[in-house]
């Protein structure tokens, strides 16, 4: 019988997105201190943080908009040099900037006509597909296109390249939920179909949740959580110990316990990993009986990004 | 196909499709020799990541549940010995205890629970090794 | 690339060739009773001068970044669809050099539609030239200007949008003004062949001036250069 092969690679040097130690400050404020980045090739990468924490410094070094002060970035295995070595790189990239802006002179066809010549992999059929999908109208000026218009033009700009490699700034920003879902649709396809690694920053930690299969959690500059989804939420869990006793107050734990909450005779324990340690642990306690939840993205979220 | 998937229940997506397609089976919604949509096609209509619908779909392969034909696609198992793992008497089972658990004058609520809480002992029983107080 | 920037810039275009007309119109009206035919083209030259050397300013862009059509209103220091032109697999020395080029063309068709009005609606400027030496004035000029023009780029690279025109404006007249303060050799001032100096008048052509102009130019070009592919945003 045929087997079913996963889709993109399984092999951890097989990296589109590289970064090692990127460092870069503005006027003294460190925006990134560190990062660490590994998408492999064909994923989809969701990569997750508050506001200032770093995602778009991060994206636009990647773009070759901004130069680290130090550390080491990659794409394609190429290091994201000066002018040159870039056009190459970006010949192969698709890009959505975070304001979706575009030239206020131009109608959606000009901008179109405009951006096909640069790549020679531009697929005309998927040009054909998006303009009746997402209903835009080639005579309008764009400075007339509402937001949810301006980011699927944006879109359908940076997919219609043949590119290998999606980037996208906060894609569904500002979107209603219909079309982000609409966009979101577009995404899995794609990624299905032509095997793009899309790689896409969003506070929306659901919409990661649901078409991503690796995630970075920024904060700070430096990434907390990193690696594949399905990984991360059965290394994490949460435990709620209930004591019919009084619970003792102060306890060594072991690795992996990340938070405690005491309230009355009731526990609240997250983990990170090493789960089965941890609950040997409080299982050893007197009076406690335990039981254990998964945890969703938004809660690994919450508990990696809330105490700094 | 209408498949309800939860991203952000504690289910890996992947098993929530395994056993949604396996309902599905079993209620007669898809009968042997039907055609299921193709991973692209599923991932793009679920929404879901493809490696989500690949891992699935590899699982039930390797089930019986479903085969895999060269380009054609994904097919519901003609074989019915491996359509579904659950028999009458595993429901009959299953039907029993609620009904004796309610006579004695549990809620539907508090039923789920216990039902809960057995599969989280069995889960914490069966990767220990089988020590458990 | 060179359709954008044309898009960019044809309000630019319009408004520089307007300018200029107006500049032309004004001293043809009182013009008629001036002196001498000789007095009569060198004031007129002068007024051409003038306007010309503003041209630069106006055309110059704002190096790669993406202009307003009408650069006075952006308030913001970057439009946000310059971040998509430099996501664009092109290099940054090609989307200045286009702009540049292209803002070169468009200075040199301004003074060749200007120098045509004058030539045929000032008759009295004719006199004692040949349309040879009209030809020679109008490479004069627009090598001298490419010099401004060269400026203007480096300022239009570093200062805000909405500053560059003000910035250039006092720079090129401060720059005129050193002729009469400092003691600028003649074949260093760039101003005069376009007045006085042109081969409409001394019937001869200024090299000097000229290659000056054109070096003045091509390191205001380097230096943009350089400054732009070491800019972030």
């Amino acid at each position: 019988m045929p087997e079913v092969s996963q889709r993109g690679s399984s092999d951890p040097r097989d990296c589109v997105i590289e970064t090692a130690g990127l460092r870069k400050s503005f006027r003294g404020l460190e925006a990134l201190r560190g990062l660490d980045l590994r998408v492999p090739s064909g994923s989809i990468y969701g990569f997750l943080g508050k506001n200032g924490a770093g995602k778009t410094t991060t994206i636009k070094a990647l773009m070759g908009l901004l130069r680290p002060d130090s550390g080491d970035a990659r794409i394609f295995g190429q290091p994201i040099g000066g002018d040159a070595a870039g056009v190459e790189i970006r010949r192969r990239i698709g890009f959505v900037t975070e304001d979706k802006e575009l030239y206020p002179y131009m109608t959606v066809a000009q901008v179109i006509r405009f951006t096909r010549p640069f790549f020679p992999r531009w697929r005309d059929d998927l040009e054909r597909r998006y303009l009746q999908a997402f209903e835009l109208p080639p005579k309008q000026k764009i400075p007339k296109l509402s937001k949810g218009m301006r980011s699927k033009l944006m879109l359908l700009l940076a997919i219609c390249r043949g590119a290998e490699l999606l980037i996208l700034d906060e894609p569904m920003e500002g979107l209603d939920p219909a079309i982000a879902e609409d966009v979101l649709g577009v995404l899995t396809g794609l990624a299905a179909a032509e095997g793009t690694t899309i790689f896409f920053s969003s506070h929306q930690i659901a919409d990661v949740e649901q078409i991503a299969d690796h995630v970075c959690i920024i904060d700070q500059g430096r990434a907390v959580v990193a690696g594949a989804l399905d990984d991360l939420k059965s290394q994490y869990q949460r435990l709620h110990v209930m004591f019919s006793e009084t619970p003792p107050q102060s306890v060594a734990w072991v690795d992996g316990v990340e938070r405690v909450r005491h309230d009355g005779r009731m526990l609240s324990i997250f983990a990170s990993r090493n789960v089965e340690a941890v609950v040997d642990q409080v299982q050893s306690l007197p009076g406690a009986s335990v039981e254990r939840f998964p945890v969703t993205l938004k809660e690994i979220f919450l508990e990696c990004v809330r105490s700094h | 196909m209408i498949f309800r998937l939860t991203p952000s229940s504690g289910v890996p997506v992947y098993l929530q499709l395994i056993g949604q397609v396996k309902h599905a089976v079993e209620t007669g919604a898809l009968q042997p020799g039907d055609q299921l949509p193709t991973i692209r096609r599923l991932a793009e209509d679920l929404v879901v990541n493809p490696n989500t619908v690949v891992r699935a779909y590899r699982e039930l392969q390797h089930e019986g549940v479903i085969e895999l034909r060269h380009g054609s696609g994904a097919y519901v198992g003609e074989s019915k010995t491996a359509s579904t793992r659950i028999t009458r008497r595993d429901r009959a089972v299953v039907e029993s205890a609620v009904e004796r658990l309610a006579a004695a004058g549990l809620t539907e609520d508090e039923i789920r629970r216990l039902f809960e809480h057995a599969l989280i002992s069995l889960r914490h029983g069966a990767s220990k090794g089988g020590n458990h107080a | 690339m060179w359709m954008k920037s044309w898009l960019e810039t044809r309000s630019r275009v319009t408004f520089a060739l307007l300018w200029t007309a107006s500049f032309v119109l004004l001293m043809a009206a009182p013009g008629r009773d001036m002196g001498k035919s000789s007095d009569k083209l060198g004031i007129v030259l002068s007024m051409l001068a003038l306007a010309f050397v503003f041209v630069p300013v106006w055309l110059a862009g704002s190096g790669i970044r993406t202009q307003q059509p009408f650069g006075f209103g952006s308030s913001k220091g970057l439009h946000g669809s310059t971040l998509f032109t430099l996501s664009l697999p092109v290099s940054r020395t090609r989307l200045l050099l286009v702009r540049a080029a292209l803002g070169l063309l468009e200075m040199v068709a301004v003074i060749v539609a200007l120098t045509c009005v004058v030539w045929l609606f000032l008759p009295a400027v004719r006199v004692g030239t040949g349309p040879g030496e009209w030809l020679l004035y109008v490479l004069t000029v627009s090598v001298c200007a490419s010099g401004l023009y060269g400026l203007t780029m480096i300022a239009a690279t570093l200062v805000d949008d909405a500053w560059i025109v003000p910035f250039s404006t006092v720079a090129i007249i401060l720059l005129w003004m050193l002729q009469f303060f400092g003691s600028v050799p003649a074949w260093a001032n760039i101003y005069r062949p376009m007045a006085q100096g042109s081969p409409l008048v001394t019937h001869s052509v200024p090299w000097a001036p000229m290659a000056v102009a054109l070096a003045v130019g091509a390191a205001g070009l380097l230096i943009s250069l350089r400054i732009v592919q070491r800019q972030e945003y």
